[in-house]
């Protein structure tokens, strides 16, 4: 990132090559997939844009991360996301239905998406980004306790909603 | 966090479309030569502060109006008088000392510079030479108790040569 911030474009093909995805799917799993595309576009955006401003302040994924968290903030603000927000209300078709439906993969995304976003969000982050508690209690802006919260919440929920799955 | 169950049936491979790929690349590269090009820019348009400025200062300090320029000035700026090749000479008597004295002026006048050395007629009373610019044609005078030297008059008053050139 230094050396992007110094103007070397070859370093942002780099950083971004090696982070895309784990944005990417940050995004998707949390909103649809046009505005996931908008918020993966406006993130990168925004690192070209402050990357003077980047002085190594922890690792870069922890930074990049928290500019997805503001962009993922901004984008439910301008749009509240339209889904349902609990796993069984989500879950409304019964066992045998989703099963003959949908594959368990498909199954597990749509009770991700139906998580609080909070939940969904240090779910997602942990997952994808690879970042640590403290890491994701630093971008997110919340205590390590309350991202171990969140975590516990989501997993026993998907737990739940998947118990004929698995 | 680590399930077994979660870890098998989360999908993880998606990833972000070719297209938005290249779209964030492109601007990304764009923006990057836009920065390039602003620091050359700003580079460039720092030079070019520097050279004006370089240029105005330069002319400030040539562009002296010849008015302010001293016409004048005391022997030891100038060449020695022997080194000065008289073109033409003169020899000027008057009260340039004061009232009723006959002092003498030695005028010689060469390609570009004059020098007037005086001969006073009892104590002195002013710099016993000076030398100004001149041409081989400047006219000089005397005039009462001045020295006229083409348009400039020189009096000595109070112990020193004064004239509208002589500082």
């Amino acid at each position: 990132m230094g050396r992007f911030a110094a103007g070397d474009y070859a370093s942002f093909e780099v950083l971004y090559g090696r982070h895309k995805d784990a944005v990417y799917r940050y995004f998707l799993r949390s909103t649809d997939p046009a505005n996931a595309a908008d918020a993966h576009q406006e993130t990168w955006s925004r690192i070209v844009a402050k990357r003077a401003e980047y002085r190594g302040q922890g690792n870069f994924r922890a930074y990049l991360f928290t500019i997805a968290h503001n962009v993922l903030i901004d984008q439910f603000r301008r749009r509240p996301r339209e889904t349902v927000t609990d796993v069984e209300a989500a879950a409304d078709g019964s066992p045998e239905r989703d099963a003959a439906n949908l594959e368990a993969t498909e199954r597990l995304n749509e009770l991700i998406a139906a998580l609080p976003n909070a939940q969904r969000e240090a779910l997602i982050m942990h997952r994808e980004s690879g970042l640590t508690i403290r890491e994701i209690a630093r971008v997110t802006e919340v205590t390590e306790e309350g991202v171990k919260s969140r975590l516990r919440y989501a997993m026993a929920k998907l737990r739940r909603g998947m118990r004929d799955y698995v | 966090m680590s399930e077994d169950w979660f870890d098998k049936t989360y999908r993880s491979d998606d990833k972000p479309p070719a297209d938005l790929d290249a779209r964030i690349l492109k601007d990304a590269r764009r923006a990057t030569r836009r920065w390039a090009g602003s620091l050359v820019a700003g580079g460039a348009f720092t030079v070019v502060v520097a050279l004006v400025l370089a240029a105005v200062l330069t002319n400030v300090e040539l562009d002296v109006p010849p008015a302010e320029r001293p016409a004048a000035r005391d022997a030891e700026s100038y060449p020695a008088a022997s080194e000065i090749d008289c073109v033409r000479s003169l020899s000027l008597v008057g009260p340039l000392g004061g009232a009723g004295r006959r002092d003498r002026a030695e005028v010689c006048v060469g390609a570009e510079l004059l020098r007037a050395e005086f001969s006073w007629d009892g104590e002195p009373s002013c710099p016993s030479r000076f030398v100004v610019e001149a041409s081989p044609d400047t006219p000089v005078r005397l005039y009462g108790g001045d020295l006229v030297i083409g348009s400039a008059t020189y009096r000595c008053v109070e112990g020193e040569w004064t004239s509208n050139q002589l500082r």
